[in-house]
């Protein structure tokens, strides 16, 4: 199909990127890929109304942004339950300093992960970010401050557990 | 911390994902196509019902429902005095309120040590938190509250009940409650219909709350147009939204019709859209369209000449009731900047004082007072931005 032919572009130029922001948003690969997939497979059941959007990779992001915060309110009483069997997986063969990064990422709020993730990994700006997750600038920015100071702490925390 | 070790991230991890078939994204779009064509005619059906059931429901809600009244809550001061000296007590700056007359009601939480350990959006809990008062000269009030939602409404507050999902066995948990312009917390009349949705979304356009005679009515027939955000601006009579974009401002006089003027600003710009009382403005950083007469008229005024007394970025706008235009700027080397209109002609700009290196956001003009939020504590002024005085600290 025509449509199918347009997606398949996108996918190809936008998929990896896609998943990189993900990734830093659900601190699990697969979590990470499977919902950038199923926001282009959506894309494909959008069929015309997706050629139309101006910018695709943001109706991506949004998409993808939405599946993964649903799982994870879904998933966080099994978390509670059970944090042991919830183990996330990384991306094979990425420098172990980003390992590190993702390790400690996975210990914020999610909120404050998404949003160190479009602001750093999207290179989206406050406001960028304030549309795409339909909060106030002041939210943003107040995320991005209490974000990067407790990654701040766990990073260090990290460095000084290797190092001892 | 070192900020490029999260921004490499991204191109590491770009360069180690594989790009899988995407047959197998299409064939999954597909089955979505499929389900939505056979989903159509079950939600069309679901519908009829749904309609039926709510006209049921609405019929015998208005027939059968009185003014329920409410108790206020119980005030525990000692409790509260242990939740604001704990060493890891913070203001919660995001849920905390400022009121019209420049009241604060700041929402003090003992933070969880541990991150990430919240089971979905409701604190632990272990967690402890108070709700503390602070009047325009200085008085404070304190008591102990799990987290709940504040909005500011004309006269005082209004404490939301506890969401259901989060709520405990207390009865307390489900009742929202006033705060008066002493800071006393008061117990609700509840007017037909007004308790289901308001006390659980006080901010919602259908609800009103008269803190004198402490009542809460609904209006069913208030709606906001489709995608607009709210603007704090109900205390003056006419109500004002904006699009999700900025570029787009609504206003109304009885929250059913709405009309709206959309920017003439290029569509690169970044535009604030900000209301007040009867004015309303959307701006670039020095092009201003603006009306000061609840939207009957609207003008554009350049202020690019009225600017050059002070440094200014991008600039976020914000007009207060009495028509007076403060601006947030970020600069390099001095962070967040806050400056001010001298008066409503917008002939000359001043800077206020307040700024911050991170975390100074756009002032929020609520009633007779504005007030601005950084990471820590807010600055609150009620001449139009002239003085401002800071949130007392935690004990």
């Amino acid at each position: 199909m025509a449509e199918d032919g347009y997606v398949r572009e996108v996918y190809e130029a936008s998929y990896r990127r896609l998943v990189a922001q993900a990734y830093a948003v659900a601190a699990d690969r697969v979590e990470a890929e499977d919902a950038v997939q199923e926001a282009f497979a959506r894309a494909v059941a959008a069929g015309d109304r997706f050629r139309r959007l101006d910018n695709p990779e943001a109706w991506l992001r949004t998409v993808a942004l939405n599946v993964l915060r649903r799982r994870w309110r879904r998933a966080s009483m099994f978390r509670a339950l059970s944090p042991r069997l919830a183990t996330a997986s990384d991306v094979p063969g990425i420098s172990e300093d980003h390992v590190a990064v993702v390790a400690a990422l996975r210990s914020l709020p999610f909120q404050q992960r998404e949003t160190l993730a479009l602001f750093y990994l999207g290179d989206l700006s406050v406001q960028e970010i304030a549309a795409t997750l339909g909060v106030a600038d002041g939210t943003v920015k107040s995320r991005l401050t209490r974000g990067r100071t407790a990654l701040a702490g766990l990073l260090d925390t990290t460095l000084e557990a290797e190092r001892g | 911390m070192d900020e490029s070790r999260l921004r490499s991230l991204g191109a590491d991890v770009e360069s180690k994902v594989d790009l899988p078939d995407f047959g197998a994204v299409a064939e999954r779009g597909a089955r979505i196509r499929r389900r939505r064509t056979a989903a159509t005619g079950a939600v069309a059906a679901l519908a009829v019902a749904v309609t039926a059931f709510t006209l049921t429901r609405t019929f015998d809600t208005n027939r059968s429902q009185q003014p329920i009244h409410q108790p206020a809550p119980t005030i525990d001061p000692e409790a509260a005095r242990r939740v604001l000296t704990d060493p890891d007590a913070q203001v919660d700056t995001d849920a905390s309120r400022v009121d019209g007359s420049g009241a604060m009601l700041a929402v003090v939480v003992v933070r969880d040590r541990t991150f990430g350990q919240t089971a979905g959006s409701c604190p632990p809990a272990s967690q402890r938190s108070a709700l503390r008062w602070t009047g325009r000269g200085g008085g404070t009030r304190a008591w102990v509250e799990r987290v709940r939602r504040v909005e500011p409404v004309p006269g005082g507050f209004v404490v939301a009940a506890v969401p259901r999902p989060c709520r405990s066995d207390d009865p307390a948990d489900a009742r929202a409650y006033l705060v008066d312009g002493s800071g006393v917390p008061r117990g609700i009349t509840w007017g037909r219909g007004a308790e289901r949705v308001c006390a659980t979304r006080p901010a919602d356009v259908r609800c009103h709350f008269d803190v004198r005679s402490r009542h809460a009515s609904f209006n069913a027939a208030a709606r906001l147009p489709l995608g607009a955000v709210p603007l704090r601006t109900k205390a003056a009579g006419l109500r004002w939204a904006r699009s999700s974009d900025s570029r787009r401002l609504y206003w109304s006089a009885d929250g059913r019709t709405w009309r709206h003027r959309d920017t003439t600003l290029p569509a690169g710009a970044i535009v604030s859209a900000s209301a007040a009382g009867r004015w309303g403005v959307l701006a670039g950083d020095t092009a201003v369209e603006f009306t000061s007469d609840g939207g009957a008229t609207w003008r554009r005024r350049d202020l690019t000449s009225a600017l050059r007394t002070v440094r200014i970025g991008d600039v976020d706008w914000t007009v207060t009731p009495s028509g007076l235009l403060l601006g947030v700027t970020q600069l390099v080397g001095r962070g967040d900047v806050l400056f001010r209109s001298t008066d409503a002609t917008w002939s000359r700009f001043v800077e206020t004082g307040v700024h911050t290196a991170f975390g100074l956001v756009r002032p929020v003009a609520v009633g007779g007072a504005v007030y601005v939020v950084d990471d820590q504590r807010w600055a609150v002024s009620t001449d139009g931005g002239a003085t401002w005085r800071r949130t007392p600290p935690l004990p």
